[in-house]
């Protein structure tokens, strides 16, 4: 539609106007002097706006919002400069298939050749294509509402994506002439009936399977339909060992977790003659290791796929039980468990013991915990329902708080408790400020184990004996300890230490009974020993 | 080689750096960069500080490569690692600080396995951005060469950012090759004719500004440009944010180009002609509608004696000679102090203080933003101390960490920082790595509760006040932050000043003892003075 003379607008109107119509109603922000003509149009509008303190605080928080809304935010970043201290993020956030929509601004194009030595405030799109679906420069006023336009269709494809564009400062103050309507709404791919009744044949031909779920398989009504496919075909149902967001607990279909570290992921497939893919790439570890295995599948396991992450997942499974006639639901189910108080030292399993006790129906989890958590999953299977968000499902850790908070202002309703282990909570520590600025209603756990047991695990991949002090002092933080307390307290978050069982117990019943920020700083006993002595057992060097 | 001595990529590649002459390394590794972490611990004769953000180790780096004159070694985890740092390395290239930068990644081979990840590969294509030179290593021996070439580029004149991506495979990769590292390029040459015609423009009587910037700002330079002033009359200027400068009681004085663009034509306003002097055409930072795009008038004519490559030493001799010049320079500072301030806490007060107190050969870095925009005049006649600009680059929050590495590569000399509050917020874990060197930095948080720059900048887009909307993405009131408690929390004690007393008091107890100490200034912004003048000025 075109803009009659009484309406006149600026890029920046007409760009806040077509997000707000497009339903885009909450704003993560870190602007700066570029970005000023759209503080002004904000300031103008009902956007729910969260300021973040560093860049990575406003791409985390809209990666927590965007994988609980199922809607897009807008992450507002500045120049160069503030898109690369937030793609780490951005990346987490394109693994997780979460949506969001990412602007940054720079100075106007005329400017560029008077500053020739600033690349980095013009052209950031060119940095972000690293860690975006999709990117955008929008050269005039016309062009930038047109391209929020575009922003939100991508951002909303498949479970989502990560759409970002860039606007020069001429383009917020130049008249627009043109708003679009909203595009519609692009649906998920189909998955041919050929493909289908291929697995369905491979399902039925008495192989042992794994069928490998990601994506929004983890979703309720995604399981019930997949626990229906297990139900008929005797498959065993899986996922992986990084997730974006599995709904589970007490009553849910049973999964199976492929671990984190590559020679147990392997042990845990060795069975299996085949995998089907619904929603997740080949399981493979993270990082590679010398001598070490690419992937966690078995030699002689065959790969197929049934979908990818952008299908439609709930009817290419609907289809696949159609065709195996597989009608009945899942008796495999997580039963009510049963969890008693802890006593006793402090461990990553006694906190455990104490979320199943504890934690209310509908909580969210968000794990940022890394090693210390590599027990989290099993132990905590029989709690109340909850959503389980993991973090750092690009390799980027510290971005649990700041997903935290962004859950939080997502589901206001529902309690959120971020795992959070130190070493990565100091990539973020700024999200604390966002989540007191917000009162979200967020218990973060501090695994302090004093540094990254996970650094020290996998420094043991590469040596026999033990490790030097001086490798040993880039991998702890103990000179000086941090007092986390004092760093929650002087960004407005109240904090409590837990040093056994029993006193974590007791503060985690306190803030599951509270609404608001509370930060538990628990001492815990590492569990590196025991994981360091399975990496020598199999070491190659 | 030998077998015996049999080597691994990991192992040459510090061989290497050893060689070059690199003995500090800034570092926050991952899981791909184990086997560097295992080999800094076999090597001797490396200083390794570590960084609990990226950008620490980074910003540290800058500060240390502005002080040394020579690179640290910058240790990074993969993409990811990389665009946390690069922020701070884009800071570091803008002051031509040498670096080089060290990014490790998973194994080449792995990369098909993994194909959505492709933020663990390939990060030298997002660090074009901010660097001077990438390369790839791919095997064991690549890994000791680009180590070499990197190091031979960061040390060409007059600094250079460099990156060597290896991927695991390079790391723990069988390597023969121990290469040489060779030295840097040195700075180039200004033909006799271009120093001529400059030397007649000079002695035309026009009125010339010279504008200096990167080795021009030292204090050698700045001796034979303050002899080409005595000379022609000419004024010296240096821009509003710098890498290094060299001031104080017995230096030769150069002028601010203030920050503010109407504040930097005004600055210039009578001048005929300006020459360039290892600076570039000063221009704002940022662009506002209607308003100019430099700080040159248009009626001032533009020339270049060197840019920063250029060999600033004798750029500057050969013009002094063929302009024929005095002995002395055209001033030296004189030492100015100022009555112990009292009452109500403002920036000029600060400014005061450390003028009054700054200890010899002090290190000040600058991140204050707009509420020391005033600091640099009063400070004038302290005593002789070399001044560090935060956020050369654009990018905030940068200046505790350059504080960090400026500590490391001077460990003799105080180091003084003056971060804005909101900026300081950016980078805030530059405060564990300070304790942890114990390095003698006195932090002093201009406290004025949010971002007293951006309201000024949003009172250039818009006529009457701003909306508590809009107030909420540039205020830290809602809560106030404890800086004395993230300061502890952190391992480095802090103290709260209210007033001009209190802040004097515990300014002077900083500059008398060592190690680092925070002082949170609650400092009476000056906001409304410039907005009224922005606002005077305004063009809708």
């Amino acid at each position: 539609m075109s803009i009659s003379k009484n309406e006149r607008m600026n890029g920046a109107q007409a760009f806040f106007k077509v997000l707000v119509d497009g339903g885009i109603d909450t704003v993560f922000g870190c602007p700066g002097t570029s970005e000023m003509q759209i503080i002004e149009e904000i300031g103008h509008t009902n956007l729910h706006c969260v300021l973040g303190l560093q860049e990575n605080i406003v791409t985390g928080m809209a990666d927590g919002f965007g994988r609980m809304a199922d809607k897009p935010s807008l992450a507002l970043l500045h120049v160069g400069s503030g898109i690369s201290n937030g793609l780490a993020h951005m990346q987490n956030a394109r693994r997780a298939s979460s949506p969001m929509i990412v602007f940054a601004g720079g100075v106007a194009a005329n400017h560029e050749v008077n500053n020739p030595e600033h690349q980095m405030l013009e052209r950031p799109h060119k940095i972000a294509a690293a860690a975006c679906d999709w990117v955008r420069e929008a050269l005039s006023s016309d062009l930038l509402a047109d391209a929020a336009a575009q922003a939100l269709q991508v951002s909303t494809q498949g479970p989502g994506k990560v759409a970002m564009v860039f606007g020069p400062a001429q383009t917020f103050w130049e008249e627009a002439t043109i708003i679009t309507d909203p595009l519609p709404p692009i649906p998920a791919r189909r998955v041919s009936k050929s493909t289908i009744d291929g697995i369905a044949e491979s399902l039925k031909a008495g192989k042992k399977t794994a069928i490998l779920l990601g994506g929004l398989a983890l979703r309720e009504d995604a399981l019930e339909m997949v626990g229906r496919i297990a139900e008929a075909t005797g498959a065993s149902l899986w996922h992986d060992y990084v997730v974006p967001r599995w709904s589970r607990g007490e009553g849910t279909v049973r999964l199976n977790q492929i671990p984190y570290v590559v020679e147990q992921g392997i042990a845990a497939l060795a069975d299996f003659e085949q995998i089907i893919l619904v929603g997740n790439q080949i399981p493979i570890p993270t990082f590679s290791y010398k001598g070490k295995p690419l992937t966690k599948v078995p030699a002689g396991c065959e790969i197929k796929t049934l979908a990818t992450i952008d299908c439609d997942i709930l009817a290419a499974l609907t289809d696949l039980a159609d065709v195996l006639k597989a009608s009945t639901a899942s008796s495999d189910r997580y039963e009510k468990g049963t969890f008693e108080p802890p006593t006793g030292t402090l461990t990553a399993s006694t906190m455990e013991q104490s979320y199943g006790a504890l934690i209310p129906e509908n909580a969210i989890f968000v794990d940022d915990s890394q090693m210390e958590g590599f027990g989290f999953v099993k132990s905590t299977e029989c709690a109340p329902r909850h959503d389980y968000l993991m973090s750092c499902t690009g390799g980027a850790i510290g971005s649990g708080v700041s997903m935290a908070c962004g859950a939080a202002v997502a589901s206001p309703d529902r309690k959120v408790i971020c795992l959070e282990g130190d070493f990565s909570f100091m990539l973020g520590p700024q999200a604390l400020w966002s989540i007191a600025n917000q009162n979200a209603d967020v218990c973060i756990v501090n695994y302090n184990n004093h540094g990254s047991a996970s650094l020290e695990m996998e420094l043991a991949r590469v040596r026999p004996g033990d490790a030097s002090e001086k490798s040993m002092d880039m991998l702890t933080i103990r000179k000086p300890l941090i007092d986390y307390l004092q760093l929650a307290a002087s960004m407005g978050v109240k904090a409590t230490r837990a040093n056994t069982a029993e006193e974590f117990h007791e503060q985690f019943a306190a803030a599951m009974a509270n609404k608001g920020p509370h930060l538990i700083d628990a001492q815990i006993e590492s569990s590196a020993p025991a994981t360091i002595k399975l990496i020598r057992d199999n070491l190659v060097l | 080689m030998s077998e015996q001595q049999k080597m691994n990529g990991g192992k040459v590649f510090f061989d290497t750096v050893i060689s070059g002459g690199i003995d500090t390394v800034f570092a926050c590794p991952g899981t791909s960069e184990m086997q560097l972490v295992k080999e800094i611990g076999l090597t001797k004769g490396l200083h390794v500080v570590s960084g609990i953000h990226e950008n620490v180790v980074t910003g540290a780096a800058d500060g240390y490569g502005r002080m040394k004159d020579r690179p640290s070694l910058a240790l990074l985890h993969v993409a990811c690692g990389l665009t946390n740092g690069m922020a701070n390395m884009h800071n570091a290239r803008r002051a031509n600080s040498p670096m080089v930068v060290f990014v490790g990644g998973v194994a080449a081979y792995h990369e098909v396995n993994n194909p959505e990840h492709q933020m663990l590969y390939r990060p030298q294509q997002i660090a074009a951005a901010t660097t001077d030179w990438a390369r790839e290593a791919l095997t064991g021996d690549h890994m000791g060469d680009a180590c070499a070439e990197a190091i031979r580029v960061a040390n060409s004149y007059p600094g250079k950012v460099s990156l060597v991506f290896g991927p695991s495979q390079a790391m723990w990769g069988d390597a023969n090759l121990l290469p040489e590292v060779q030295e840097g390029t040195p700075g180039r040459r200004v033909a006799q004719s271009v120093i001529d015609a400059l030397a007649e423009d000079l002695k035309a009587g026009k009125k010339t500004a010279l504008m200096l910037g990167g080795r021009a700002l030292r204090n050698e330079a700045l001796e034979i440009a303050g002899r080409i002033a005595a000379a022609t009359g000419a004024t010296l200027f240096h821009d509003s944010l710098l890498a290094r400068l060299q001031r104080g009681e017995g230096r030769v004085p150069v002028q601010k180009i203030p920050y503010v663009v109407e504040d930097g034509q005004k600055a210039l306003a009578e001048f005929e002609q300006l020459i360039l002097v290892g600076n570039q055409i000063p221009a704002p930072a940022f662009s506002y509608k209607g308003k100019p795009l430099t700080k040159v008038p248009d009626s001032c004519e533009i020339k270049t004696l060197a840019t920063i490559e250029t060999d600033m030493i004798a750029a500057l001799t050969a013009l002094a000679d063929a302009i024929g010049v005095p002995a002395e320079p055209m001033a030296r500072q004189e030492r100015i102090t100022y009555d112990v301030p009292s009452g109500a806490l403002n920036p000029a007060v600060v400014d005061q203080t450390v003028a009054n107190l700054l200890p010899e050969d002090s290190i000040v870095i600058d991140e204050g933003q707009m509420e020391t925009f005033g600091t640099m005049e009063i400070t004038r006649g302290a005593r002789r101390h070399d001044w560090l600009s935060g956020c050369t680059g654009g990018a905030i929050g940068n200046s505790g960490s350059i504080a960090v590495g400026a500590a490391v590569a001077c460990p003799d000399r105080k180091v003084v920082l003056l971060s804005g509050d909101w900026s300081f917020m950016q980078t805030n874990q530059s405060l564990w790595t300070m304790a942890q060197e114990k390095a003698d930095i006195c932090v002093v948080i201009m406290n004025n509760k949010g971002s007293r720059a951006l309201e000024m900048e949003l009172a250039r887009v818009r006529p009457g006040d701003a909306t508590p909307n809009m107030m909420k993405m540039l205020d830290l009131q809602n809560p106030d932050i404890d800086w004395v408690r993230m300061s502890e929390g952190l391992g480095v004690p802090a103290t709260t000043a209210t007033s001009a007393e209190e802040f004097y008091e515990q300014f002077e107890a900083a500059m008398n003892k060592k190690g680092p100490h925070l002082i949170d200034a609650q400092v009476e912004s000056m906001a409304p003075a410039v907005i009224k003048m922005i606002r005077e000025n305004l063009v809708l």
